[in-house]
């Protein structure tokens, strides 16, 4: 069970002298019950990427395969396909339109034709995902703060319970209590469901601490694809393409080039830490 | 899914020709008298005139003809309706099909065709003045245009701006529209089934996001243009001035003489559409 791309090319307005090639040969398989992250520079490709894995954006050429499920074909069941993937897109807030939030919340599930018991359950959970109260359920979504509206748009989307949920910079634009509060209810809800959470992002700290696998994207072609350590631990090709790596990987990496024995790759300060005591208690001994 | 993909108006193309080189000022005088001289033709010699002229102006400022048709496709069905509509109602030359109430002229027909290809060239001509033209040069033409209507209160420079302004946010608004219309797509919502009142209801999702982002831009915007001191068009002066040549005259003096022919074919009665009955 995976989402796998075949030789995907991806051409915006072909013919034109606006021409531009978003994606170039990509060829990727994405396994489930994982958080992926997609990186990558500004304009390398990566929300289009994730526009076509979200089956909205058809490439010029190639396949693409989600589970036993061929997207983009003429008698592509789009209500099956939009039962499997779902997706936020970047600002996600600026699509909320319904007169109450509990309306936001079931407008996926109503399009899915579930039962209104269903509904109710599925609004309960996505409200506890969001952090929101009951009492705001009957409140309009316009009247939430920046980061409320943020979680809600998130919430109608995981409402609809998709195998794949695609999130386009999540917490573009969020205070760091804000993107904490999303990432870390992210977080939960994929070890809860087993769920595929794939989601871009500028942060590396944040890919460092969330994802399992990584895509790196650099002009529209597939740069690396990896588990976390073994991406980040290549930082000078990142770098080559205008990425960073964590600031702890970064300091692993100065360590390593004073001498210092230790692995190449630290997530947070708790994994430096580690490392960098068990170096100078060898020292020592 | 692309539902928006087709639109054209507004939009500039880069190249480097004639056209491009002209001065705005002359260009929509130009297009206005294009535009008068297509409503004056009156028979099929004038129309074949003004398609060739067409044309001509087209390959002369290297517009991809594609480019034309593309910005042509969302006005096809207006052009097949008033086909229909003109095939139906217009009771001259002979009955050629008749069927108990209804009866179809072969002069409907005709007129249809016309006024078909009257729609036609209209809009391919004046989609040809942004294309050709950069958004700010056309509006500091028009700005120089409406000038002299100032003395009787006209805010030539606040309309002007409001022109560049609204020609600037298309192409953004389309994006934004279409980023929607993804958003909502991902959450569900369907927009190519169920009759004409369901789908009419599915552009809700699309339409109030649009209104708030369109709402929100406009503020941010005027906030913007406040910051930076803008003060409307008292004694403004421009970093470019507009510049006529030759050619701009010689234009003129073309699309005048265009005019004159149209006027003179159709009162002289030498061109007419009834002649071909």
């Amino acid at each position: 069970m995976s989402i796998k791309l075949k030789d995907v090319n991806l051409t915006y307005s072909p013919g034109t002298p606006f021409s531009a090639d978003a994606l170039i040969d990509v060829n990727l398989e994405i396994e489930r019950n994982q958080i992926v992250a997609v990186i990558g520079h500004t304009g390398s490709g990566k929300s289009t990427l994730v526009q076509v894995m979200a089956g909205l954006q058809k490439p010029s050429s190639g396949e693409v395969l989600m589970d036993d499920f061929v997207m983009y074909k003429k008698d592509t069941d789009r209500k099956k396909l939009r039962r499997k993937v779902g997706m936020a897109f970047q600002y996600p807030e600026h699509q909320l339109f319904e007169e109450t939030v509990e309306r936001e919340l079931s407008f996926g599930l109503v399009k899915q034709g579930r039962s209104s018991e269903e509904i109710q359950e599925q609004i309960h959970k996505a409200m506890h995902f969001s952090k929101l109260t009951d009492d705001m359920l009957i409140r309009s979504p316009f009247e939430l703060s920046g980061g409320q509206m943020r979680r809600l748009a998130i919430a109608s989307v995981i409402a609809m319970e998709p195998d794949y949920l695609i999130l386009d910079e999540p917490t573009a634009g969020l205070d760091p209590a804000g993107r904490d509060e999303i990432l870390s209810g992210l977080q939960a809800w994929q070890k809860e469901t087993h769920k595929t959470v794939i989601l871009v992002s500028h942060s590396m700290e944040d890919v460092a601490k969330l994802a399992d696998q990584i895509l790196v994207l650099a002009n529209g072609r597939l740069l690396m694809s990896g588990s976390t350590a073994e991406v980040f631990s290549r930082s000078a090709e990142l770098q080559q393409v205008g990425l960073d790596v964590p600031q702890m990987t970064a300091l692993m990496l100065a360590l390593r080039e004073k001498g210092w024995d230790v692995p190449k790759y630290a997530m947070n300060v708790d994994e430096a830490f580690l490392a960098i005591r068990s170096v100078l208690r060898r020292a020592r001994s | 899914m692309n539902m928006l993909k087709g639109v054209t108006i507004g939009q500039h193309y880069p190249a480097d020709s004639m056209i491009h080189k002209m001065d705005a000022r002359f260009k929509i005088i130009m297009i206005l008298l294009y535009v008068v001289a297509l409503f004056t033709a009156a028979g099929p010699i004038s129309y074949i005139i003004m398609i060739l002229f067409a044309m001509f102006v087209i390959v002369s400022a290297k517009i991809p003809y594609r480019l034309i048709l593309r910005g042509l496709r969302p006005i096809l069905w207006i052009v097949g309706f008033t086909l229909i509509l003109h095939t139906f109602s217009t009771q001259e030359g002979t009955v050629i099909w008749q069927w108990s109430r209804f009866s179809i002229y072969n002069g409907g027909i005709l007129r249809g065709i016309m006024m078909g290809l009257r729609l036609i060239l209209l809009i391919s001509i004046t989609s040809l003045l942004t294309l050709t033209t950069t958004p700010i040069d056309l509006t500091d033409g028009l700005e120089a245009l409406l000038k002299p209507f100032k003395k009787i209160g006209l805010p030539a420079h606040e309309l002007a701006m409001m022109m560049t302004i609204a020609l600037r946010f298309v192409p953004t608004l389309i994006e934004e529209a279409d980023k929607i219309i993804k958003a909502q797509t991902a959450r569900g919502a369907d927009f190519e089934e169920g009759g004409l009142i369901a789908r009419g209801k599915s552009m809700l999702p699309i339409l109030v996001p649009l209104f708030i982002s369109a709402f929100r831009r406009a503020d941010d915007l005027a906030m913007a243009m406040e910051a930076r001191c803008y003060r409307g068009g008292e004694h403004r002066t421009k970093m470019k001035e507009l510049k006529s040549s030759m050619q701009d005259y010689m234009g003129l003096a073309i699309l005048t003489l265009l005019l004159i022919l149209m006027a003179f074919f159709r009162f002289a009665q030498i061109d007419s559409w009834q002649a071909l009955l």
